[in-house]
């Protein structure tokens, strides 16, 4: 381990190093993760944010090692609490999920077991990672149903998934990843799924939580509100790469990658005067082929030759990382246009 | 110029709606509403081959004789027991092979489901003796159709000409549903079974009244007259061609049923049995072996030594 990396997980929680995912279909190989990179501190709550496949899910499941089949986490380090996951043998990986790191899914419904009950489902878990007999487990389980805001939990424990609401399957999802206190909580979009006052409640649950354990928050999602409030810094991803990355106020207030600005842009805010929406022209990078050197310039107003090679993540500022080669330019522009 | 153009305009619009329409005859063609009805009519076919051997050993008419005798069978029930109605189900041997598995299924439903009916003694007054000489069909030669397993209605009668079929193509039909991704449709099933049971169901009503037909001038008024007075269709035999038509398309809806029931007790019991296995994979205790690479990790070394039996936090 080399000395700047011994130093950074003196801070980390999650050191996520140059990994590159991909997966084998019949159309070739989808280059899904390509030299991805971040960091999450510890008691920190970070936003992972992009469009739809850009590889927000592949990164929580690359860190997890619980890819497809057709998955392989082919190059890059991922350091939990300084040890290395994907060198980490298989059985020793079983500690670190549900207990050391625990992932909250998209789908509340597709999560839980359609078979089995409640009971079943989080006294399992508990009473594999616990030295619990049953009843101590359902004891826990209660608990924890009772602290995410399940009315009745000693009944509903009972219930099958489809007796619950979307909202509540979720904070049983809540319930159940945290009953084994974590310390990293990887949230996968946990409010798509849900209607906006249900998200709102999960929302707060999850921050309660953190805050009553004191846990590290890894939020995937592609809302922009939602990073806003619950988030201390965010990584921007653009085409399975990590393309800025910094503290959530300051990226919000004054973002310096094209994509990042794009993406606030197209955001419907009370105080602009633009009528229309902006719009980011062209679509997602197809990442069985994807263009040459920095994914998003065949979008970008400001690229140039140069952007058909690759840029890195550079450090612009203090805890303020772009990878972008005409900053400078961005800045000024939206400087004179502001 | 123009009417090169326009040949060869019509010629690519011609060629177009003939390709349309190939797309939809091969989509209905390979549809698993198509593949029920086939696999229906082919194992309600082999079991009666197979039962007809049965019934009267490996010949030339054990072997091809056993839709005619089923179909003879079924439209000689009851009241019709003395007609001497020829009906082309009887009498052509091509539609005697195509309907009559579908008759035989239709009519096995209805007889099922009516209480006394499709046994021997289906009725009171008839002596043993009676029976077995003019209801005996049901039983006749063949070993083990007397027997009833549960209830009378569950002898092997029933099981081989009219359960197995709908369960073997129930069973196809799932398979390739679900291969295909693909649904049946109940609309066209149920138009396809109106019609057969439009057809079965004149062709009983004839065996009482071969007279039956439709005046058609007489269709608007009849519409506004009471039921005896009409005059649109005219029959005068014991079984009403359009209420058995109704009768016969209703009973086909429980084909449909346990086409449901089996898959969905096929997709449970897969569910269940996942459960279990993923249950007895995921369930294995966390080994407490730790390589020595791993030994000065203090997180890791209390994670396997304890268990974390302790709650880090209180909560």
């Amino acid at each position: 381990m080399t000395e700047e990396l011994k130093s950074k997980h003196n801070k980390n929680i999650l050191l996520v190093e140059n990994i590159y995912t991909y997966f084998k279909t019949e159309s070739g190989v989808v280059k899904a993760l390509d030299g991805v990179s971040f960091d999450i501190r510890e008691n920190e709550s970070v936003g992972i944010v992009g469009e739809s496949g850009c590889g927000k899910t592949v990164t929580s499941r690359s860190i997890l090692r619980i890819l497809p089949k057709n998955g392989e986490t082919v190059a890059g380090q991922i350091f939990y609490k300084g040890v290395d996951l994907l060198k980490l043998p298989e059985h020793l990986m079983r500690v670190v999920r549900g207990k050391e790191i625990a992932l909250l899914f998209q789908d509340p419904l597709s999560a839980l077991n359609p078979v089995l009950s409640i009971r079943e489902q989080m006294v399992d878990v508990i009473k594999l990672h616990r030295k619990v007999n049953e009843s101590e487990a359902a004891e826990l389980a209660i608990n924890m149903m009772r602290q995410v805001g399940i009315p009745e939990p000693e009944q509903r424990i009972d219930d099958y998934p489809h007796q619950y609401s979307g909202g509540m399957r979720q904070r049983i999802l809540i319930a159940r990843a945290l009953a084994l206190q974590p310390d990293l909580l990887i949230a996968d979009e946990p409010t798509t799924a849900l209607d906006v006052t249900i998200q709102a409640q999960v929302l707060k649950i999850i921050k309660d939580m953190r805050e009553k354990l004191g846990l590290s928050l890894m939020l995937i999602t592609h809302n922009l509100g939602v990073v806003s409030e619950n988030t201390d810094r965010i990584h921007i991803f653009y085409g399975g790469r990590v393309v800025e990355s910094g503290p959530t106020r300051e990226i919000f207030k004054d973002p310096h990658h094209p994509y990042t600005i794009a993406l606030l842009e197209s955001i419907p805010a009370f105080d602009r005067k633009e009528k229309q929406l902006k719009t980011i022209p062209g679509s997602v990078p197809q990442l069985i082929n994807p263009p040459p050197g920095c994914r998003f310039h065949p979008r970008c107003e400001f690229a140039t030759e140069i952007c058909k090679t690759r840029p890195t993540l550079e450090k612009f500022s203090e805890d303020r990382f772009v990878a972008c080669f005409h900053v400078e330019e961005v800045l000024k522009s939206r400087k004179s246009k502001s | 110029m123009t009417s090169i153009n326009s040949t060869i305009l019509e010629k690519s619009l011609g060629q177009k709606v003939l390709k349309i329409l190939l797309r939809i005859l091969k989509s209905m063609a390979t549809s698993p509403t198509t593949v029920w009805f086939v696999s229906l009519y082919i194992f309600g076919l082999l079991s009666m081959v197979f039962f007809n051997i049965a019934r009267v050993g490996l010949n030339q008419d054990g072997i091809f004789g056993g839709p005619y005798y089923y179909t003879n069978l079924f439209l000689h029930f009851g009241l019709n027991n003395s007609s001497t109605y020829q009906s082309p189900l009887l009498t052509n041997p091509f539609l005697t092979t195509l309907f009559a598995p579908y008759l035989a299924i239709f009519f096995g439903m209805a007889f099922f489901m009516i209480p006394n009916a499709g046994r021997a003694f289906n009725s009171t007054g008839f002596s043993p003796q009676e029976g077995a000489n003019s209801f005996a069909f049901f039983n006749q030669d063949v070993y083990g159709f007397e027997i009833s397993f549960l209830f009378p209605k569950l002898n092997l009668f029933y099981i081989g000409i009219v359960w197995l079929p709908i369960i073997a193509s129930s069973i196809i039909t799932i398979y390739y549903k679900n291969w295909l991704s693909r649904e049946t449709s109940l609309v066209s099933r149920s138009i396809i079974n109106l019609i057969i049971a439009y057809f079965v169901g004149v062709e009983f009503a004839k065996m009482t009244d071969p007279n039956f037909k439709y005046v058609w001038q007489n269709f608007i008024p009849s519409i506004l007259s009471e039921r005896r007075n009409q005059t649109f269709v005219v029959y005068s035999g014991q079984y009403f061609p359009l209420m058995l038509m109704t009768i016969l398309f209703f009973y086909q809806f429980i084909p449909i049923i346990v086409m449901g029931l089996i898959e969905n007790g096929y997709k449970s019991s897969k569910v269940l049995l996942q459960t279990w296995k993923h249950r007895s994979v995921s369930m294995k205790d966390i080994t407490t072996e730790l390589p020595e690479e791993y030994k000065n990790i203090d997180w890791l070394t209390k994670n396997i030594t304890d268990n974390k039996s302790v709650p880090k936090k209180e909560v």
